[in-house]
């Protein structure tokens, strides 16, 4: 080691104690639980907002191919018919679709999300995410 | 768990994996943060939207650099950001309560300091006199133990300024320190 080398490595053990003694250089540990906790929350609120959207997603595709199959099979006369029949009720079928949406978010997002974190959020508190068993496949 | 693994599992909601990554990458988001915003208050809302960002951004890490370089430039843009915001010099930031114990010691004065907490003191206000991106250097580099190119990951700095940096903070440090602690002398670099 040269002699230069040793004199920084002298003033570094000194700047390293320094820092080291620095209490503001310590994060405290509410802070840290704190956020891991905000951040689970956000993470499990992320993934039940995915298996929602997934969910959903697989809902209208299974509508769409039975509709596909439908039409393919009977002709798209049945579904004129019925696209009138929305047309005319169209208050009252938004007023449903908007109705059965509410339902879903509450049971699927909002009551699951506000069950876990009720609870003490910790490692193992929160429910694991199983897409498949949830969605009934 | 690698860095790999761990963002495979959080990107799954698994709840551990969160804790880790945070227990993980604390101590360096928070040092980042310390030595570059003087304010406790906003320390503590930085370090929350740090964490924030990186369960955001996540899935665009392409893994060209360590998990942990990646958080620690993050925490750097959040901190430069916050900054413009406030129209704030970094270089007018002290650390908080250091500080103030440390203006009790009167500077300019050639006496001794033998006291070990005495000299610690002394050391930190002369880190906190250094510009704030050498006091930042300065502070991965010792308290980190990250590598020349860890911190010109996280900076944005070349490896080749980072390493310039460090060496005019030590010979400023230097300077500062045998000027007013004649016993330190012998740490005085001749070159």
């Amino acid at each position: 080691m040269n002699p230069e080398q040793m004199k920084n490595d002298e003033l570094d053990i000194l700047l390293r104690e320094a820092l080291q003694s620095n209490s503001d250089l310590k994060i405290k540990t509410v802070l840290a639980e704190k956020t891991i906790h905000r951040i689970q929350k956000v993470v499990f609120l992320k993934q039940l907002l995915m298996e929602l959207g997934i969910k959903t997603g697989l809902v209208l595709l299974c509508l769409a191919i039975f509709g596909g199959v439908f039409v393919f099979f009977k002709g798209n006369s049945l579904f004129k018919e019925l696209f009138d029949v929305l047309l005319n009720y169209k208050q009252h079928v938004i007023l449903v679709l908007l109705l059965i949406l509410v339902t879903v978010i509450i049971d699927q997002v909002g009551l699951r999300y506000f069950h876990s974190t009720s609870q003490k959020v910790s490692a193992t508190a929160l429910p694991q995410s199983n897409m498949l068993n949830q969605a009934g496949l | 768990m690698d860095d790999k693994s761990l963002i495979r599992k959080f990107s799954e909601g698994d709840q551990q994996a969160v804790r880790l990554l945070i227990e993980n990458n604390r101590n360096l988001v928070w040092h980042i943060i310390a030595s570059m915003v003087g304010n406790s208050n906003e320390r503590d809302d930085l370090f929350q939207e740090v964490f924030l960002r990186v369960v955001k951004g996540l899935r665009s890490f392409r893994e060209d650099s360590r998990l942990s370089t990646w958080i620690g430039s993050i925490t750097h843009h959040v901190c430069v950001d916050h900054l413009r915001k406030k129209k704030r010099e970094m270089n007018i930031y002290s650390y908080d309560d250091d500080i103030k114990k440390v203006s009790n010691i009167q500077t300019g004065s050639t006496g001794n300091i033998a006291e070990k907490e005495d000299l610690n003191r002394f050391i930190l206000e002369a880190i906190t006199k250094l510009p704030a991106d050498f006091r930042m250097v300065i502070t991965l580099y010792h308290m980190d133990e990250c590598s020349y190119r860890d911190i010109a990951g996280i900076t944005g700095m070349p490896d080749g300024t980072v390493k310039s940096y460090i060496n005019r903070a030590r010979t400023m440090l230097r300077e500062i320190l045998v000027n007013r602690i004649p016993d330190l002398a012998d740490i005085r670099n001749d070159e």
